[in-house]
């Protein structure tokens, strides 16, 4: 790896004496402002349903609409009023480069939700605030996204993580009790996986789950590490969004001897082993996620 | 080998297509059509009428609504009134009024000054209705056997008996959020922030108790919990960059901390060694308290680049007092190490980021995060304990405060090679180091190389090839010889592996109404110092999808996905001795889980004059088997292989309205869903009696059910 880490060094190195920001189209640079009212008198769709969204209450001093209004986002107007087939006349987001037209966005959306964008994996993998938000077209009842929920947003790239809510094992997301974003902040976030509570992953799950944080008296070891060594949040096939079925699951890790040992198969099935049968292993390992009783050594207590 | 060439070539055939479409790209995007999908900020509406919900014969009515609540009944939906105008802005909502899944919303924009929401949302989780139980609750947390225990004991009866006596009872819980946030704009650059979150867990889940190997009890264990989660902060922002600081606390408390359930087979104490206790007594759930305090950071440099940071300091703990080792009266119970558990740790968690845009095609990043969770408690020392509540055993254990630091290096380059197709190389460091594992700590090298493009041509492809290695130090076998394990035994979790994954998406806009998508991803993960434990595990999968919306009365999509895994573990079937070293008595496990998913849905509005009507159909079937291996000189027993378990569920809604007025509709709602599952262990026909051969069952088994849900609906628009 130490080739690549040169590579990335060098090219950190080249960045450094690199002081200006990408100079705009020559024409932008000549232009003026025209005013909201002159873009309206051609965009009067998008001039009248701008007021209907965030963007356009002048009352918010942060708001386009309190500052150049149209030109706020879309750069100084009058070369694009001069001649409007020219292509670089004024900012068209449709056409320009993922990250400029974050850029934009981001001279305003700059707090909250929003700080952790630059670097963040969306934003790495070339996606801009436009590949998911229209500001003229939504399509959502809020956040202005481009399809109907927050699910179908996401869905557009991460078909797998969708499709895993239709399993048996499932969070209620297809109940509409939650979504993508209880648990995910797509613009960005110091934890993990653009997950939305906490630093790590258990922090997420123990929001909800709080009973299963402890610190117990006798713990868990791949409980307290991560809670998706052994659950898929997105939904499995198996009882409790479980990535594999008990005993399998435990005897990935507990093979020793005697019971953990064992091969459970058609034989126990037809004995009705307790091992087996219900809930397996925890019909008496109850306490997989961490025991308080001093008798809890082996999570039976 | 082959694997890796395909995945190179395939990568290389993206650049060359990516940089041939990329130079022919600058097609005008589509304008953008009238509907702006604000109409819902003004106005209100609802919807009420009747709903019945019809299930045939032997359907698992608690299955079809786990997480909702689709009882027959008048029902009010979807109630939402709003008003804006240019300075405020707020609504209210409510929806399933009255029912186990009701949710109600209120949100207050005061534009540049404040925000503020309000949310009520419960969450049934219904497990069963055909659970069945000879217990009875006869305080918190006491689960009582009416006189019967005394009958076995004394012979007069066996456990069949509480086949005959047990009652059904729905086995449920709920969760109950109330959250309120809001946020004042103190200054167009300061903002305070708040929130208040109430979560309350009550009703019962499925749980364990057990005297023994051939007695277990699965008990209904009472829930009462409630979670307070606070939260403040002051956020301010300027031109250079902004600066936040916060304090998050939760607190969880249980307000049911023990659990006493009665033995099933008898009603006194026995001495240590003998045939057990009356009684059972755990510890459940204990009260914890998590406060944390944090500082974050963005500062824009000169250069197009950025700089964050964030730290922030945490405490975890809980300090419950402990119970005694056993309820047995019978047994003198082990003194203590200390009254309570005095359990805490320090979590600390940092975030850097250096982000510049040096060019406008040159995109770098670089990030550092760590995370550590510096477990303080003190190692509980047991030289004696009671298990099972029956015998007194001489363990000399010492508890195992599991403790860990990781640490994560991330660095990004992107190059746009044109106007929206960009390169990406990546490279991650994590190193993790722990304590009481097999490994004191792992290092996990990542390589990721990435093209993303879009409208290039109407073609958006997303491509990431990945590579991982992950190799463990500080290895300690005698702690798996310790607690009796192989030591070539390697825990999944910390073990070495190389990885590689591979995925694509593209999406092609055929024309202006039509589009089609196309996914594919495969992985697989080796494992190849592990002796015993996960050996490998691969997965693969592929979906293709098509949305077509010629205008605004007419959407229609459809997706197909079907995704594989496979894993490969090792054990050894082996009592202590002898066996325990002998090779012939080794088996695998060799797991597999193959699930298709289909979705389908048109949606026609106003198509027809003043009706809307949506459809949608939805089919998942999964399949899992579990298929044992021996080795070919085995002295094992045959194998007898276990069934396949499968799950299928198809589902078809219909939702019709027409709108006699502008401000009143009708409509019928129609769902018809239907559910087969055969999983040998959760079987009603294995699960066919509370008095199992080696445990008292609740019955909770696993049913398919068929449902028709039917809705009546008037709906009002002002």
């Amino acid at each position: 790896m130490t080739p690549l880490l040169s590579l990335w060094g060098f090219l950190m190195l080249l960045a450094v004496p690199a002081q200006s920001p990408p100079a705009p189209a020559a024409s932008a640079q000549a232009a003026t402002y025209v005013g909201q009212d002159t873009c309206a008198g051609c965009h009067d769709t998008e001039g009248t349903n701008i007021h209907q969204s965030a963007h356009g209450k002048a009352q918010n001093p942060r708001t386009p609409e309190a500052g150049r209004g149209c030109e706020s986002c879309h750069g100084p107007g009058s070369a694009h009023v001069d001649d409007p087939s020219k292509p670089d006349s004024i900012k068209r987001f449709p056409t320009m480069n993922p990250r400029d037209v974050s850029d934009t966005c981001l001279a305003c959306h700059s707090r909250g939700n929003h700080t952790q964008w630059r670097g963040s994996m969306h934003d790495a993998r070339n996606l801009s605030c436009a590949t998911c938000h229209s500001v003229h077209n939504p399509k959502s009842e809020k956040s202005q996204l481009k399809a109907a929920t927050i699910v179908d947003t996401c869905k557009s790239c991460h078909t797998v993580e969708v499709a895993k809510q239709q399993r048996v094992g499932h969070m209620p997301v297809r109940e509409g009790k939650m979504t993508c974003t209880s648990c995910h902040n797509p613009h960005g976030t110091t934890n993990v996986r653009m997950l939305r509570t906490g630093n790590w992953v258990n922090e997420t799950c123990t929001g909800c789950h709080a009973e299963k944080r402890g610190p117990f008296l006798w713990d868990h070891a791949p409980v307290r590490e991560a809670c998706n060594t052994c659950h898929d949040p997105h939904g499995s096939n198996n009882d409790r969004m479980l990535v594999a079925k008990l005993p399998v699951l435990c005897q990935g890790c507990h093979i020793g001897t005697r019971h953990p040992s064992t091969i459970y198969d058609g034989n126990q099935l037809a004995s009705k082993s307790n091992r087996l049968i219900g809930r397996s292993c925890v019909n008496c390992h109850s306490q997989i996620h961490g025991s308080n009783s001093p008798a809890g050594n082996t999570l039976l207590r | 080998m082959r694997t890796m060439r395909l995945i190179l070539l395939t990568m290389l055939s993206l650049l060359v297509a990516a940089a041939a479409a990329s130079a022919q790209q600058n097609t005008p995007p589509a304008e953008p059509d009238q509907n702006t999908g604000l109409s819902s900020l003004a106005g209100g509406g609802v919807d009420f009428g009747f709903r019945g919900t019809f299930f045939s014969d032997g359907s698992d009515e608690a299955r079809y609504q786990r997480y909702r609540d689709l009882r027959n009944g008048v029902f009010a939906e979807a109630f939402r009134w709003g008003k804006q105008d240019d300075q405020q802005y707020w609504d209210v909502h409510a929806t399933h009024v009255g029912y186990r899944d009701h949710q109600y919303a209120a949100n207050f924009n005061k534009f540049g000054k404040m925000k503020a929401s309000f949310e009520y949302n419960q969450i049934p989780l219904f497990f069963s209705q055909d659970t069945r139980t000879t217990y009875t609750t006869t305080s918190a947390g006491v689960l009582s056997l009416d006189g019967y225990p005394a009958q076995i004991q004394g012979g007069a009866a066996t456990s069949a008996i509480y086949d005959n006596v047990a009652t059904a009872f729905d086995l449920q819980l709920k969760r109950s959020i109330t959250d309120f946030r809001f946020l004042y704009s103190v200054t167009p650059q300061l903002d305070i922030s708040g929130s208040f979150k109430n979560t309350q867990k009550t009703g019962e889940q499925p749980w364990a108790g057990t005297f023994g190997f051939s007695d277990a009890v699965e008990l209904a264990v009472p829930v009462d919990t409630r979670t307070t989660d606070v939260g403040v902060a002051a956020e301010w922002n300027a031109q250079r960059g902004y600066l936040r600081i916060g304090y998050d606390g939760s607190f969880f408390k249980n307000n049911i901390s023990t659990l006493v359930w009665d033995n099933p087979l008898r009603s006194t104490d026995a001495p240590s060694g003998g045939a057990g206790p009356a009684h059972g007594r755990m510890a459940i759930w204990p009260n914890s308290d998590l406060n944390s305090g944090s500082v974050s950071g963005l500062f824009k440099l000169p250069s197009n680049s950025t700089v964050t940071a964030y730290v922030s300091l945490g405490s975890l703990s809980q300090d419950d007092a402990l119970i005694p080792f056993t309820i047995n009266t019978a047994i003198a119970s082990p003194p203590l190490a200390r009254p309570t558990a005095d359990a805490s740790a320090r979590i600390t968690a940092t975030a850097f980021t250096y982000n510049v845009r040096p060019t406008s095609q040159l995109w770098l990043n670089a990030r550092f995060r760590s995370y550590d969770f510096d477990n303080h408690t003190q190692p509980f020392v047991v030289p004696t304990t009671v298990t099972y509540d029956t015998s007194l055993s001489t363990i000399n254990e010492t508890s195992s405060p599991f403790a860990f630091s990781r640490k994560t290096l991330d660095l990004d380059a992107s190059y746009t090679l044109a106007t929206a197709t960009a390169l990406r190389a990546a490279y991650s460091l994590e190193t993790v180091d722990e304590t009481f594992r097999t490994f004191s700590s792992t290092t996990q090298n990542t390589a990721r190389f990435s093209i993303d493009t879009t409208r290039v041509q109407n073609l958006t492809l997303r491509a990431v090839y990945e590579y991982s290695k992950r190799t463990g130090s500080g290895l300690d076998e005698q702690s798996l010889d310790d607690i009796g394990e192989q030591v070539s035994l390697r825990q999944f979790d910390i073990s070495d592996f190389t990885q590689n994954r591979f995925s694509l998406i593209a999406v092609e806009r055929l024309g202006s109404n039509l589009s089609v998508n196309f996914t594919t991803f495969v992985g697989d993960d080796k494992r190849p110092n592990t002796g015993f434990g996960l050996l490998t595990h691969d997965n693969s999968g592929v979906s293709f999808g098509l949305d077509y919306i010629p205008d605004d009365a007419v959407s229609v999509g459809a997706s197909y996905q079907y995704e594989t895994y496979s894993a490969l573990q090792k054990s050894r079937q082996a009592n202590p001795g002898v066996q325990f070293d002998d090779p012939t008595r080794d088996w695998m496990t060799d797991s597999g889980d193959h699930t298709h998913t289909l979705q389908a849905s048109a949606d026609l509005m106003k198509l027809w004059p003043k009706t809307d009507v949506r459809v949608a159909y939805d089919f998942v079937r999964g399949q899992s088997t579990y298929i044992y291996e021996l080795v070919p000189n085995t002295t094992l027993p045959p194998v007898s292989q276990l069934p396949a378990v499968n799950n299928k569920r198809n589902r078809i809604s219909a939702d019709a309205r027409y709108m006699v007025t502008p401000h009143l509709g009708a409509g019928l709602v129609y769902w018809f869903e239907k559910y087969d599952v055969d999983d040998f262990a959760f079987n009603p026909t294995t699960l066919n009696t509370v008095s199992q051969p080696s445990f008292m069952s609740l019955q909770y088994a696993f049913r398919p059910y068929t449902a028709n849900t039917i809705w009546g609906r008037v709906t009002y628009m002002w």
